[in-house]
C-alpha cells in the first residue's frame, strides 16, 4: 500500500537551499525496503555548496588515502620501516593509528577499496609487530591505554563497515575475553575488586614490575617532560630518563620508584577499555559485556565518591586508593603528569559514552563532568583569562591553563545538558570577545549546530582541502630513510582528516582520543548497494542537535539518477527515529509536511535525481539495544 | 618510493646490512626522528645542524630551541658538511637524492648532482682550505668528488674494489689524503681520489664503519669495525693493531677528544664507549640504552671540548665523559 504526501510549500529552514523546480513530495511506503518505511522526495534542490564540498572531499580521501597506502605499505600489508624494531613496551599504536581515518571514512561513505586497504594493512601491521616482540596473539603484548586508545581507535570502524566479517568479530571477541577475565593467559581484570590489575596491561596479561627494557626508546622521549617524581635520591631532572653511566644510573633508579609506585594496580586511563568491551558487544549483543561495562565504570564512580567527588589516580591491588603512593595523586598519566586531570577526564569520557551507549543511562556523564567542574573550581583570572588547574600534588593544585572545551562539547552533544552547554557558549563568547571569531573547532561546531555559526561548514572543508593538498606534499616527496625514522612516521603525512566529515554529516564528534568510537546523531546506508554509508552521490549535513530532535541537510547532487538513503538514529541504532517531517526546497512559502511517523531506528529515503530536503527527525534517545548490524538485518 | 623499496631489497639480497636500530618519537630534538648527522659552525658555537628524519634541522641557540626544520622537509640528510672559510656554504647528502647545497646558511637549497650517478649519500668530508673541494661516499657508487662547489661531480673509483663506503676522513694537514671505510677494509688516496689502494695486510676484509684521525697526529687513524672492535694505526694507515681488549659491541660511530687526543669515544648500539689509553681499552660513557649512535661530533671549540651523539636520543651532549648527558631540546611543560 502507497500513501503519497504533497509536501505543502512553506517556509525553510535554512537558507542556502535554494529552490529550483519541480514539485515537493513525499511517499510512505511502509513495505519498502527491507522492512524500511520509505518516504521519497523529489523535490529540487540546487546542489549547496557544502554538498559539493562533502563530495568532492569524500572522493579526494578515497584517493589521497589510496596514494598514502601506496607509499608508505609493501605488498604484504607491512609498513616500510626497519627490519628490526626493539621497542620495549613501546608498541604498534601509532602504525594502527596512522589509519584510523580508513575504515571509518568507507563506514560513512568512503571507497569500499579504502576499507578493503585497511584490513590488508591491518594484517601487515600486526605480523609486522608480532615479529619485532610487541604484539602477541594479535593484541600488544604490554603497554597502557593512553596508547592502545590511539591504536584501536582504527578497530572499531570495521565492525560499522563488516559487521559480520567473522575474523574481525572473533577477534573483538578474544581482545575483550583478555579484559572481562575469559583469558587465563590475559589475567588483566580482578572480578573481586572490580579493576584493572595493572596500567601496563594487554595479551600477556598485567606487567606489575618495570624494568628499565621496558621504557626503551620510550625514555629518549620522555627528556622532555617533567618528572614523574622529585624525591628519588640522585634523581635531579628529566636527563636522568638518558643517565645510566654505571656510576651514575639514575635511568635505573627513576624506573624502579615508578615500579615500586606505579606499576601494580588500576589508574583513570585504564576507562578507554570500555570502548573495547562495547565493541564486543557491538558484534555480539551479548549482554555480559555490558555488566562488565557497569561494573568497571561504577568502581571508578565508587572511589570518586569515596574521594570527596575528585577521581584518584590510582588503586592498589587491594582496592585501597594509594596503596603505593599514599595520596590520591601519583598515578601513571593521572594528576601529577604533565597533562594531569585533562588525562583523567578523556578517559572517563570514553567510558561514559561507552557505558551510556551499552545501558542507555545518562548518569555516567556525571563522572567527566564533575572532575571537569573540580578543576574549574580551582580556577582564577589570569590576565583576563579564566585558567584552571590541571594538577595536583602535595603542594595542591597547580599548573594553570586555559579550559579545553573539548570535554564540554562531548557532553553536550550526546547528553543535551544545559549547563555543558553554558560552559560551551561561555569559553564561545570569550573567543568572540577576545579574538572576533570562535578559534576552537570544537566550539565552532557547536554554534554551528545549535543555528549560531552558519558558515562553519565551508570554512571547515576549506580548511580540510588545504590539509590534505599539505600531507600529499609530502606523500609525493617523500625520499627518507626508513631507518631514521621512528614509530610515529606514518601519523605526520596521514592525509585521511575525518572530523569535520564526521561533524558534518553525522553529527559527531572527531574520534582521535583515548580510545573513542564514534557516537553521533545519524548514521547512514546505501539502500541500492546495501554498504555502510552515503549513496554515490547524496550529500548530508547535520544542521541543528537539539536534545529530542535534530535537522539534516540532505542532498543528492546526481541529476540523473535517483539514490537510496537509508537514515539511522545513532551511530549504532541506538536512537529511536520517533518521526521525521521534510521541509522541501519548493519555495520560500512552502510549510513542512505534516510529521511521518516512523518509529524505528532506521527508514529509507528516496532521493529523485537532483532531489534534496530539509529533514527533522524527532529522537527517543538511547532507547535501543546498540548494534554494528545494517539496519534492515535487525 | 618504488625506488626505495628496490633499494631495500636490494640490501637485503646482498646481505650487507643488518637493521637494529630503535625509534621514538623525539618532541625536542631536530626532526622528530634519529639524528644521522651533525654538522656544527666552525666559530659559532650556538649554530648547529642535524640531519634528521624530517630534513635539515639547524638551531642557533645551541641546542636550545626546536632545532626547526631548514629544508629539505622529505628527504633524510645523512651527511652534513659546512665550510671552514664560509660557515654560510653547506653540503648535505641525503639517503636517496643525492646531494644539495646552500649558500645562506640552510635558509635555501639547490640540487647539485651533475655527476652523480649514484645518489645514495652515506658520508661526505670538505677541504679545510678551498671549499669547493668535497667528496662524497655512497652506500654502493663508491666516491665522488666535486671541485667547483658541487657544479659537477667525477666519480673516484680507481683502485676501489669496494663501493660501498661507510665513511671518510681527510687528513687536515695534507687534504689530498683521505682515507675511507668500506665493507671490506680500508683504502687510501693521497692524490685527492685519483687513486685508491688497500693493503692486504692492512686492514681488508672487515667491515669498517667509522673512521677517525688523532687531531695532532695524522699519522694516528683509528678505525671502528663490525665486528671486530677499534684498532689503531700509527702509521697512516699501513699497519694496524686491535686493542688489548678489543670492544665486541656493533661500531657505528667514532670521535677523538681534541683535547685530549688519547682519549677516543665509540658510538654502539649498546651505547658509547670511551677508551683513555688510545683504544686498548673500553669502559661505559653511559647510553647504555641506545640502540643506535649514528654520529659523535667534538666541539674543540668549547672548554671542556663538548662531545656531541647523533642517534636514537635526537642531539645529546656531554662534558663529562658520558658521566652526564644532557638534551639539547627544551623541556615540555
Amino acid at each position: 500500500m502507497k500513501m503519497v504526501i504533497i509536501l505543502a510549500l512553506g517556509s525553510l529552514i535554512l537558507p542556502p537551499s535554494t529552490p529550483i523546480y519541480g514539485q515537493a513530495a513525499a511517499v510512505v511506503d511502509d513495505s519498502g525496503f527491507a522492512g524500511l518505511q520509505v518516504i521519497r522526495c523529489d523535490a529540487q534542490l540546487e546542489p549547496p555548496a557544502w554538498a559539493l564540498y562533502e563530495r568532492q572531499m569524500i572522493d579526494t580521501l578515497n584517493r589521497a588515502g589510496i596514494e598514502f597506502y601506496d607509499t608508505y605499505v609493501q605488498a604484504d600489508g607491512s609498513l616500510e620501516w626497519k627490519e628490526r624494531y626493539e621497542g620495549g613496551m613501546n608498541s604498534s599504536d601509532d602504525a594502527y593509528e596512522a589509519f584510523r581515518g580508513y575504515s571509518l571514512l568507507t563506514a560513512l561513505g568512503g571507497s569500499e577499496e579504502i576499507d578493503r586497504r585497511h584490513r590488508l594493512v591491518w594484517e601487515g601491521i600486526t605480523k609486522q609487530f608480532t615479529r619485532y616482540g610487541q604484539i602477541y596473539r594479535e593484541f600488544d603484548s604490554n603497554w597502557d591505554w593512553m596508547h592502545h586508545g590511539e591504536g584501536y581507535i582504527s578497530l572499531y570502524p570495521m565492525g560499522m563497515v563488516e559487521p559480520e566479517d567473522a575474523l574481525f568479530r572473533d577477534r573483538s571477541v578474544r581482545f575483550a575475553a583478555m579484559y572481562i577475565g575469559e583469558d587465563p593467559e590475559a589475567p588483566n581484570w580482578d572480578p573481586e575488586h572490580k579493576i584493572i590489575r595493572s596500567v601496563m596491561n594487554g595479551s600477556r596479561g598485567p606487567k606489575m614490575e618495570w624494568v628499565k627494557r621496558d621504557w626503551i626508546p620510550t625514555n629518549a622521549n620522555l627528556t622532555y617532560y617533567p618528572l614523574p617524581y622529585f624525591d628519588i635520591p640522585g634523581v635531579l631532572g628529566s636527563t636522568a630518563w638518558i643517565n645510566d653511566h654505571p656510576d651514575n644510573d639514575q635511568f635505573g633508579k627513576l624506573v624502579k620508584a615508578m615500579s615500586d609506585r606505579m606499576a601494580k594496580g588500576d589508574v583513570p586511563i585504564n576507562l578507554a577499555a570500555t570502548a573495547l568491551i562495547a565493541n564486543a558487544y557491538l558484534y555480539t549483543g551479548d549482554d555480559k559485556y555490558v555488566q562488565w561495562v557497569k561494573d568497571y565504570v561504577g568502581t571508578w564512580e565508587k572511589v570518586t565518591k569515596q574521594n570527596g567527588g575528585i577521581t584518584p589516580d590510582n588503586i592498589g591491588l587491594s582496592g585501597k586508593v594509594g596503596e603505593y603512593t599514599g595520596h590520591w595523586w601519583g598515578g601513571y598519566y593521572g594528576w601529577v603528569w604533565p597533562r594531569g586531570g585533562t588525562d583523567v577526564v578523556l578517559a572517563e569520557l570514553t567510558s561514559a559514552k561507552v557505558a551510556t551507549l551499552l545501558t542507555g543511562d545518562k548518569r555516567y556523564s556525571e563522572l567527566p563532568r564533575s572532575q571537569m567542574a573540580v578543576m574549574r573550581e580551582q580556577g582564577k583570572l589570569e590576565n583576563g583569562k579564566y585558567v584552571m588547574p590541571i594538577r595536583h600534588d602535595e603542594r595542591g593544585w597547580y599548573h594553570y591553563s586555559a579550559e579545553i572545551a573539548y570535554p564540554y562539547v562531548n557532553l553536550w552533544y550526546l547528553y543535551h545538558n544545559e549547563d555543558d552547554w553554558n560552559q560551551i557558549e561561555r569559553l564561545a563568547e570569550a573567543d568572540l570577545k577576545r579574538d572576533g571569531q570562535i578559534g576552537d573547532s570544537d566550539l565552532a561546531w557547536a554554534y554551528f549546530v545549535r543555528g549560531r555559526n552558519p558558515d562553519f561548514p565551508i570554512k571547515a572543508f576549506q580548511s580540510d582541502f588545504k590539509f590534505v593538498a599539505e600531507k600529499l606534499n609530502i606523500i609525493r616527496n617523500e625520499r627518507g630513510d626508513p631507518e631514521s625514522w621512528v614509530d610515529n612516521k606514518w601519523i605526520i603525512p596521514d592525509p585521511i582528516r575525518m572530523d569535520n566529515l564526521v561533524r558534518l554529516t553525522v553529527g559527531g564528534m572527531p574520534i582521535h582520543k583515548r580510545g573513542e568510537m564514534l557516537h553521533a546523531q545519524v548514521r547512514y546506508f546505501d539502500g541500492e548497494n546495501k554498504r555502510s554509508g552515503l549513496p554515490p552521490d547524496v550529500a548530508t549535513l547535520v544542521s541543528r542537535i537539539e536534545e529530542d530532535w535534530i535537522q539534516i541537510e540532505v542532498s543528492n547532487v546526481n541529476q540523473f539518477e535517483s539514490r537510496k538513503l537509508i537514515i539511522q538514529g545513532g551511530t549504532y541504532g541506538e536512537h529511536q527515529i520517533e518521526s521525521v517531517t521534510i521541509h522541501s526546497a519548493e519555495s520560500s512559502e512552502a510549510v513542512p509536511s505534516p510529521p511521518t511517523r516512523i518509529d524505528a531506528r532506521a527508514f529509507t529515503m528516496e532521493l529523485g535525481p537532483g532531489a534534496g530536503a530539509t529533514v527533522q527527525l524527532k529522537l527517543r534517545r538511547y532507547e535501543n539495544k546498540p548494534s554494528y548490524q545494517f539496519p534492515w538485518k535487525l | 618510493m618504488e625506488a626505495l623499496k628496490m633499494r631495500i631489497l636490494a640490501k637485503i639480497s646482498i646481505g650487507i646490512l643488518c637493521f637494529y636500530n630503535i625509534g621514538q618519537a623525539q618532541m625536542g630534538s631536530p626532526g622528530n626522528g634519529e639524528t644521522q648527522a651533525i654538522a656544527l659552525h666552525p666559530n659559532d658555537p650556538m649554530i648547529m645542524y642535524a640531519g634528521a628524519a624530517k630534513g635539515l634541522c639547524k638551531t642557533v641557540k645551541g641546542g636550545k630551541d626546536d632545532w626547526p626544520t631548514f629544508g629539505l622537509d622529505t628527504y633524510s640528510p645523512r651527511a652534513v658538511v659546512v665550510s671552514q672559510t664560509n660557515p654560510d656554504l653547506l653540503y648535505a647528502g641525503t639517503h636517496e637524492v643525492g646531494i644539495y647545497r646552500s649558500k645562506d646558511g640552510a635558509r635555501t637549497w639547490e640540487e647539485v648532482n651533475n655527476g652523480i650517478s649514484y645518489p645514495e649519500i652515506r658520508t661526505m668530508v670538505i677541504h679545510p682550505k678551498n671549499d669547493q673541494v668535497v667528496y662524497a661516499g655512497t652506500d654502493g657508487g663508491g666516491v665522488f668528488k666535486t671541485q667547483d662547489g658541487g657544479l659537477s661531480w667525477a666519480e673516484m673509483n680507481h683502485g676501489l674494489f669496494d663501493k660501498v663506503i661507510r665513511t671518510m676522513v681527510m687528513d687536515p694537514r695534507s687534504p689530498d689524503t683521505l682515507y675511507a671505510g668500506t665493507w671490506h677494509g680500508v683504502y687510501k688516496t693521497s692524490d685527492g681520489g685519483e687513486n685508491w689502494s688497500a693493503d692486504p695486510e692492512g686492514l681488508y676484509d672487515v667491515d669498517v664503519r667509522t673512521l677517525s684521525l688523532d687531531p695532532t697526529n695524522s699519522n694516528i687513524i683509528y678505525a671502528g669495525t663490525q665486528p671486530r672492535g677499534v684498532f689503531r694505526s700509527e702509521d697512516a694507515g699501513q699497519t694496524w693493531t686491535a686493542g688489548a681488549r678489543p670492544l665486541m659491541e656493533n661500531i657505528e660511530s667514532m670521535a677523538v677528544d681534541p683535547a685530549n687526543p688519547t682519549h677516543v669515544y665509540v658510538g654502539t648500539r649498546a651505547g658509547v664507549f670511551i677508551s683513555t689509553d688510545k683504544a686498548d681499552t673500553f669502559k661505559s660513557a653511559g647510553l647504555r640504552w641506545s640502540n643506535m649512535a649514528w654520529t659523535l661530533v667534538f666541539d674543540p671549540k668549547t672548554n671542556p671540548s663538548t662531545l656531541y651523539y647523533g642517534g636514537v636520543g635526537g642531539v645529546l651532549k656531554t662534558t663529562t665523559q658520558g658521566y652526564q648527558w644532557e638534551v639539547t631540546g627544551p623541556i615540555r611543560q
